[in-house]
C-alpha cells in the first residue's frame, strides 16, 4: 500500500458555487497530499461543506475543476464519488433508518449477495460484520435495525460503509460533534492509519483545538474565500483564529466575574421530578433570580431530559417545577411561557425553528401573545420592529427578514431562535447546549448575551457537554449522572476540570 | 453566508411570483389566440361565474392544510351541506331557511372534523378521506329515491355574478386579513410547517386546527350557496370535483399540500383562476376534449416537476 | 434564474401542444358568435344524382355558417357515447356541423361551466345527453341565447309541472328521449320470457340498489310485464356490479340446475363467459337496452345470447334536424303545435341472429340507418316538402327492408 508520501493525490482549481444570489465558494484552489491529514476550518457558512460535498460528488460546482490521481475528477454522485476513491462521512446522518445495519452499509450494492433471484442476508451480514471489524467497531450486530442504535453509533456504521469501500481519500464532515470520546478515538485512529498507509484524510470542523490536535496541515476558508494554507510548525491558535474570523479576537470568552452576590429570591423550583423518558430521577433544585444554573454530565445523564421537563414539554412521572413568584405549577409550554420560561431546544433544526420559514416567522412565533390585540390581530409595523429589534440586537446576518432560516448558517440560525426568546423578554430561560455547532464569534456574542441578562436580573439554566463552557460561565453547576445528581460546584476560579469529571464518570 | 453577493435577479421572488407570472402569460396567450374573444366581456363575466366556486373552496379550505391537515373532505361536505339546505328549504319554502341551513351544517361539519382530527391520533387526510365518503352517502341518503332535487323555486333564475364576486371578495379579504395579520394565520403556519416547534413556542396547534376547520366550515357554506344559486338543484354528484379543484388550485397557486411556511393565501386565488383559465381558454379557442386533458395533465407534471426542483435544492448542503 | 428558464421553457411547450392540438381540432375557426342566427337564405339547388346525394352538393357542405353543437357527456367511454360520436362524424363529412364534446362531466356545477365556455366558443346550442338538470339547463341556455335540446335519458327529469313550466320556452327545441326506454326494455325482456314459458329466472338488477335511473326503470319494466301477464314465475335477484362476492353469487347461481334463463340491463357484458365457462348453454340469455356492438352481435352468432333489444344511437340525430329546422326559421317542423314536442325512442328488439345482423351491418357500415339523404330530406331548407310527421315516420321505423327501400328511392 505505500506510495509516495507527499504526492498530490486530491487538487481542486478554482472552485465557484453559487446557492441562488449566495456565493458559497469563490475561486477555491487547494489540496491534499498523500500521508496526510489535511484540516479544512472555517466559521459556520465559510463553505467548507460545500467544498467537500463538490469533492464527494454530492454536488456539482458551478465552475473550476478537480483532479484526483492526475485525472479530471467529476463524480456525478457520492456513489461514483466512492467507486473513485474518495469517501465522505457527512455532517447530517447519512443513514437509513428503517433498514438493518448491514443493509445500510451496502445500501446500492445488494447484488454482490444475491443469489439467484434473492439477497443471501446471511452473506450481507457476515460482510457488514467484517466492515464494523475493520473499523474497530464490534458491539452491535449487523442484524440490528438502525432505528435501535444511537447517534453515535449510527455515525460509526456509516464509517464503516465508507471504510469498507477502501477510499484513498477520506472526507470526514463535522463528524466528530456527534461523537463521544469513544467514538472520536476512533475515528481519530482511523485517520491516522490511513496517513499511515499513504492515503490521505480532509477533516472538516470548526472545532480548532481538534484539528490542531491531529491535522498535518490546515487550510482555513472564510466567506467562500480561501484565506491561508497552515504548515503544523506554523500552528497557533490566535492567529488561525484570526483568519478564521478576520479580525482581532479578544480574549474575553466566558464570564469575568467571580463572588457576585446571587439574590435570595428563587425564581423556579424543581422538586424531585422523575421525567418519563430518560434516566432522570427524583431531581430538586432552585433557580435564584439573577443566576445561571449549569447543568453537566455524559450524554446521557438526563440532563437533555431535565430541560425539556422544566418546560412542561416532556411527560414527567413524579415531581413539580413550581414558578415561585406566582406558585403556579409548569405542566406546559404554554403554562411556561406565561410565566417567562423561554427553552432553546438542542435539536435546533428538529424542534427550535421551521426551517422553511422565514427569520421574521420564526423570531414572532413566540412573541404571538405579546403582539397581539384583542381580536388576535398583529400590526405588520409592530411585527417588523419587533423583529428588526433582535435582527439588529443579535446582529443576525440576512439579507432581510424574510429570507428563510434554512438557507443561514448554524450560528445565526441559534441567533434566531434566543432572538424567538429574548424578543419576549423572556425572565427564565433554559438553553440546552446553546453553543453547539455555533462558531467562535457567535459563542462569544452568546455568552456576552447571556451576561447582560443575568445582569438585568434574569435567570438561566445552562444545559451544556462542554465543560470548559459550564465551568466559565455557571455561578452554580450540578453534574448528573445516570439520573442523579453526583456533584455540585459553586462558581470559583479555582474549580478545575478534573474534579467535575470526576463527578460526571 | 458572511458576505453575500447580489446579482441582478432574486429568484427567490421570482419564484414566488412565478404562479402570477404564470396566470399573466396564460391569459394574455389564449388573448392572442382567440383574437382577444377570450378577454371579452361576456367571457369575462363566464369568468368570474367559474372561478367563484373553486376559489371560495379554496379560500377556506387554505387554513387546514397551511396548519398541515389535509382535508380531503371538501366534496362530501359540501354535497351534504347542498343537500341538506335543498331539503330544508323546500321543505320550509324560505330562502333564507335554505342559505342559514347551509351556514349551520358547515358548521356542524368544521366542528366535526376539527374534533375527530385533534382526538384521533391517526392522520388528519385518513380521517378526512372516510368523513368525505360518509358525508356524500349522507347525502345520497338525504335524496332518498329522488335523484335530483330541484330549488328553481327558491332561487332567481340566471347567474348571479355580481353576487358571486361580492361574496367572494368579502371572505377573501377576511381571509388574508387572517391569514396574514392575525395570530391565527401566523401560528397555522408554524404547526404546519414544524409542529414540535410550535409546541415548543407555546402555540395552541389544537386551536389553530379548530379555527381552521371553521374557516373551512365558512368556505364549504358560501359553495354550497352558490351551487345551490348556480345549479338550482342537486344531486348525488353535486360538488363532486370540488375538492380535487382545491387541491389543484393550491398546488397551482405555488403552496405546498403540506401546509407550512411557504403556503399563501393567494394560492387560493391564482390557482382558482388557472384552472379556470385554461380550462375556459382551451375550449374558446377550439382544442378538443381529448387533447384538453392532455395539455392539463402536461402543465401540472411541469409545475410538480418545478416544485420537487426546489425543494431538491434546498436540501443540498452548503 | 435557472428555475425561471425552465418555468418558460415549460409554457412554452405547454403552448406548443395547445397549437399542435388546435391545428389538428379545428378546421373551421371561424364560426360565428351571434347565437342563435337564422339564415334564411335560399339553400343550395339540389343536385340529383350526385354521388349518390340528392339534396346536397358533393364536396359543397351546408349551411354556410357552420353550426356549433355542444355535446355535454357524462362518460365518455360509454359504448352509446361512442357509437353516437361516430354517427355524429358521419353527419359532419357532409354538413358544415361541428361537435364540441365535453370531457367526462361529473356534476352540474362542471356541465354550467361547459354550457358556458361553449357559448363563448361560438355554440348556436347544446344537446344534452344525460342532463339531470333539464331545468337549470334551458335556463343556463336561454341567457345566453342558446338553443337546448335534450339528448337521451332525460325525460324523467322534465315531467309533469317542469314540462308544463317550460314547454313554451322559445330556446328550449323538444328533443328526442330514451325517457322510458329502459323500462320498454326490461318489459320486453320479461314478455320473452313469458312466451318462452321460463319458469325461474336470475334477474341481474345492476345499480337498481344505489338508485341508479335506468336500473331501476329497467327493473319496474320486468315486473310489471309478469304481473300484467298474471305469469308465475320465480325471479332470484342478484344486484350490483361484479365484485369479488358478486361472482360468488353468479357462480352459485350458475351451479342451479333448476335456473332456466338470465336477465337484466346489457348482461352479455359480465354473463357471456361465464354462462360458457359454467356449460350452462341451456341457459337463455336475455339482455335488455344493450349496446347495439360487435360483443352482443358474437354472443347472438354465438348462441349465447338469445333475446335483446336497444335503443338506436342515429335516433339522437333528430335533435340535430330539430336544430337546423329552427336555425332556418322553420319552427312549425320543431313545435308544429308550439310546445315542446318529446319523441320517445323506438326499441328495436331481436331474437334472431341473422335479422339482427343485417340491422347491424348498416347501422355500422357506410350506410346508416338514417343516412345522409334521410337527414336532408326532413330538413324543410333542402326540402321543401319536410314537415314533422316525415320526421316522426322515417325515425319511426324500424323494419329494416322498408328503410333500405326508403334509400333506394332517393336514388330512383
Amino acid at each position: 500500500m505505500e506510495k509516495d508520501v507527499g504526492e498530490i493525490l486530491f487538487r481542486a482549481e478554482g472552485i465557484c458555487k453559487y446557492f441562488g444570489p449566495t456565493v458559497a465558494l469563490d475561486h477555491v484552489d487547494l489540496c491534499v497530499r498523500r500521508g496526510e491529514i489535511m484540516g479544512l476550518i472555517g466559521e459556520n457558512g465559510s463553505g467548507k461543506s460545500t467544498i467537500s460535498s463538490i469533492a464527494s460528488g454530492m454536488q456539482p460546482p458551478n465552475d473550476g475543476k478537480m483532479f484526483f490521481k492526475e485525472q479530471p475528477h467529476n463524480p456525478s454522485t457520492m456513489v461514483e464519488g466512492l467507486r473513485l476513491g474518495v469517501g465522505m462521512i457527512v455532517q447530517e446522518s447519512g443513514v437509513v433508518p428503517g433498514i438493518t445495519v448491514a443493509e445500510n452499509i451496502f445500501l446500492g450494492d445488494e447484488k454482490k449477495f444475491r443469489k439467484g433471484l434473492i439477497v443471501s442476508r446471511r452473506l450481507m451480514n457476515q460482510e457488514a460484520a467484517k466492515a464494523l471489524e475493520q473499523i474497530g467497531f464490534t458491539d452491535i450486530s449487523p442484524a440490528t435495525p438502525m432505528m435501535a442504535l444511537d447517534i453515535e453509533q449510527r455515525k460509526l456504521v456509516e464509517v464503516a460503509k465508507v471504510m469498507y469501500a477502501q477510499p484513498e481519500l477520506l472526507i470526514v464532515d463535522e463528524t466528530t460533534t456527534a461523537l463521544s470520546q469513544f467514538g472520536r478515538d476512533k475515528l481519530y485512529e482511523i485517520m491516522r492509519q490511513m496517513r499511515s498507509q499513504g492515503r490521505a484524510v480532509m477533516l472538516i470542523s470548526h472545532d480548532l483545538q481538534e484539528l490542531m490536535d491531529i491535522c498535518d496541515r490546515m487550510t482555513v476558508l472564510r466567506d467562500g474565500k480561501l484565506i491561508a494554507t497552515v504548515e503544523r510548525e506554523e500552528f497557533e491558535e490566535n492567529r488561525i483564529k484570526q483568519y478564521m474570523v478576520g479580525r482581532e479576537v479578544s480574549e474575553h470568552y466566558y464570564r469575568e466575574d467571580y463572588g457576585t452576590p446571587i439574590s435570595d429570591e428563587v425564581v423556579l423550583s424543581v422538586r424531585n421530578l422523575t421525567t418519563g423518558y430518560g434516566p432522570l430521577q427524583n431531581f430538586s433544585m432552585e433557580l435564584h433570580r439573577g443566576e445561571l444554573v449549569g447543568i453537566g454530565g455524559l450524554s446521557h445523564c438526563g440532563m437533555h431530559e431535565l430541560s425539556k421537563a422544566i418546560f412542561g414539554d416532556t411527560p414527567v412521572i413524579s415531581g413539580e417545577v413550581i414558578h415561585l413568584p406566582s406558585g403556579d405549577k409548569i405542566a406546559s409550554p404554554i403554562g411556561a411561557m406565561k410565566h417567562g420560561l423561554g427553552y432553546v431546544s438542542k435539536d435546533r433544526d428538529k424542534e427550535a425553528l421551521v426551517l422553511s420559514a422565514s427569520i421574521r416567522d420564526n423570531i414572532i412565533s413566540a412573541g404571538l401573545d405579546k403582539l397581539k390585540n384583542k381580536l388576535g390581530m398583529i400590526h405588520p409595523r409592530k411585527e417588523r420592529a419587533y423583529v428588526q429589534a433582535q435582527v439588529e440586537s443579535l446582529s443576525i446576518k440576512c439579507h432581510n427578514m424574510d429570507q428563510a432560516v434554512q438557507y443561514l448558517s448554524g450560528g445565526n440560525k441559534q441567533k434566531v431562535v434566543f432572538g424567538k426568546w429574548v424578543g419576549r423578554d423572556s425572565d427564565i430561560l433554559i438553553l440546552d447546549c446553546p453553543t453547539r455547532g455555533v462558531d467562535i464569534g457567535v459563542k462569544a456574542a452568546m455568552y456576552q448575551l447571556m451576561e447582560d441578562m443575568l445582569a438585568e436580573g434574569k435567570s438561566i439554566i445552562l444545559i451544556s457537554e462542554e465543560l470548559t463552557e459550564l465551568i466559565g460561565m455557571s455561578d452554580r453547576l450540578i453534574i448528573l449522572k445516570d439520573g442523579l445528581i453526583s456533584g455540585t460546584f459553586m462558581r470559583s476560579e479555582d474549580l478545575a476540570e478534573g474534579d467535575v469529571i470526576n463527578a460526571m464518570i | 453566508m458572511n458576505s453575500v453577493k447580489k446579482r441582478r435577479f432574486d429568484v427567490q421572488s421570482i419564484t414566488r411570483f412565478a404562479p402570477v407570472i404564470g396566470l399573466v402569460l396564460l391569459v394574455a396567450f389564449f388573448a392572442i389566440m382567440s383574437k382577444g374573444k377570450s378577454v371579452s366581456t361576456p367571457n369575462l363575466k363566464i369568468l368570474f361565474n367559474q372561478v367563484v366556486l373553486t376559489a371560495l373552496i379554496s379560500t377556506g379550505g387554505v387554513f387546514a392544510f397551511t396548519a398541515g391537515a389535509m382535508d380531503m373532505s371538501m366534496s362530501g361536505s359540501v354535497c351534504c351541506v347542498a343537500v341538506l339546505a335543498a331539503i330544508v328549504g323546500n321543505a320550509t319554502g324560505s330562502t333564507f331557511i335554505m342559505v342559514a341551513t347551509c351556514v349551520v351544517a358547515s358548521l356542524v361539519v368544521g366542528l366535526l372534523k376539527a374534533v375527530l382530527s385533534i382526538r384521533m391520533n391517526v392522520p388528519t387526510f385518513m380521517i378526512t378521506i372516510v368523513l368525505g365518503m360518509a358525508l356524500s352517502s349522507l347525502g345520497n341518503v338525504l335524496l332518498g329515491d329522488q335523484s335530483t332535487l330541484s330549488v328553481s323555486n327558491l332561487v332567481p333564475s340566471g347567474q348571479m355574478t355580481v353576487l358571486y364576486i361580492v361574496l367572494l371578495a368579502v371572505f377573501y379579504i377576511v381571509a388574508t386579513v387572517l391569514f396574514n395579520f392575525n395570530v391565527f394565520g401566523k401560528g397555522a403556519k408554524i404547526v404546519g410547517g414544524n409542529p414540535r416547534a410550535a409546541d415548543q413556542t407555546g402555540i395552541n396547534a389544537n386551536r389553530i386546527r379548530l379555527y381552521a376547520f371553521l374557516l373551512g366550515a365558512v368556505g364549504i357554506a358560501l359553495t354550497a350557496i352558490v351551487i345551490l344559486l348556480r345549479s338550482k338543484s342537486v344531486n348525488a354528484s353535486t360538488a363532486s370535483t370540488v375538492g380535487m379543484d382545491m387541491m389543484v388550485a393550491i398546488v397551482l397557486g405555488g403552496m405546498p399540500l403540506s401546509g407550512g411556511a411557504k403556503s399563501r393565501i393567494s394560492a387560493a386565488l391564482i390557482g382558482a383562476a388557472i384552472i379556470t383559465v385554461l380550462n375556459n381558454g382551451l375550449m374558446v379557442i377550439g382544442v378538443d376534449s381529448g387533447s384538453i386533458q392532455l395539455v392539463r395533465g402536461i402543465l401540472f407534471l411541469i409545475v410538480v416537476f418545478i416544485t420537487g426542483f426546489s425543494y431538491r435544492s434546498n436540501l443540498l448542503p452548503r | 434564474m435557472k428555475k425561471l428558464i425552465a418555468l418558460l421553457l415549460a409554457l412554452v411547450m405547454v403552448f406548443a401542444l395547445v397549437a399542435c392540438g388546435q391545428t389538428s381540432g379545428n378546421e373551421n375557426p371561424a364560426a360565428p358568435n351571434d347565437a342563435p342566427a337564422a339564415p334564411n337564405d335560399a339553400p343550395a339547388a339540389p343536385a340529383e344524382d350526385n354521388d349518390g346525394l340528392k339534396y346536397l352538393t358533393a364536396g359543397e357542405k351546408w349551411p354556410a355558417e357552420t353550426v356549433k353543437v355542444g355535446v355535454p357527456l357524462y362518460d365518455t367511454t360509454d359504448s352509446s357515447a361512442i357509437a353516437g360520436k361516430a354517427y355524429f362524424d358521419y353527419l359532419e363529412e357532409y354538413l358544415n356541423i361541428e361537435f364540441v364534446y365535453s370531457e367526462a362531466i361529473a356534476s352540474a356545477e362542471d356541465q354550467i361551466a361547459f354550457v358556458e365556455n361553449c357559448y363563448i366558443s361560438g355554440c348556436q346550442a347544446i344537446m344534452g345527453t344525460y342532463d339531470v338538470i333539464g331545468h337549470t339547463m334551458i335556463d343556463t341556455c336561454a341567457e345566453y341565447g342558446m338553443y337546448y335540446l335534450m339528448g337521451p335519458s332525460n325525460i324523467a327529469r322534465m315531467e309533469g309541472d317542469l314540462y308544463e313550466q317550460y314547454k313554451t320556452n322559445e330556446y328550449w327545441l323538444g328533443g328526442y328521449t330514451q325517457g322510458d326506454l329502459n323500462y320498454f326494455a326490461g318489459y320486453a325482456c320479461a314478455e320473452y320470457l313469458i312466451e318462452q314459458g321460463v319458469k325461474k329466472c336470475c334477474y341481474a338488477s345492476g345499480g337498481a340498489l344505489f338508485g341508479v335511473e335506468m336500473f331501476v326503470r329497467g327493473q319496474e319494466g320486468f315486473y310489471q310485464a309478469f304481473k300484467d301477464a298474471n305469469y308465475e314465475i320465480e325471479i332470484v335477484e342478484l344486484p350490483g356490479f361484479p365484485s369479488d362476492e358478486w361472482f360468488a353469487a353468479q357462480a352459485n347461481i350458475l351451479a342451479d340446475k333448476t335456473v332456466e334463463a338470465v336477465s337484466g340491463l346489457a348482461t352479455p357484458n359480465f354473463w357471456a363467459q361465464p354462462l360458457a365457462n359454467a356449460g350452462r348453454d341451456d341457459i337463455l340469455l336475455v339482455s335488455g337496452s344493450g349496446a347495439f356492438d360487435q360483443t352482443n352481435m358474437t354472443a347472438m352468432e354465438t348462441g349465447v345470447l338469445d333475446f335483446t333489444n336497444f335503443g338506436n344511437v342515429e335516433e339522437q340525430g333528430m335533435c340535430i334536424v330539430m336544430l337546423l329546422n329552427a336555425l332556418n326559421g322553420d319552427m312549425d317542423l320543431v313545435k308544429p303545435n308550439g310546445v315542446v314536442e318529446l319523441i320517445d325512442a323506438n326499441l328495436w328488439v331481436y331474437d334472431n341472429y341473422e335479422e339482427a345482423k343485417a340491422v347491424y351491418d348498416v347501422t355500422s357500415g357506410t350506410e346508416h340507418l338514417v343516412n345522409i339523404n334521410d337527414f336532408c330530406s326532413m330538413i324543410k331548407a333542402l326540402n321543401p316538402e319536410a314537415s314533422f310527421e316525415g320526421m316522426l315516420k322515417i325515425y319511426g321505423e324500424t323494419d329494416l327492408d322498408a328503410i333500405l327501400a326508403r334509400h333506394q328511392s332517393y336514388l330512383g
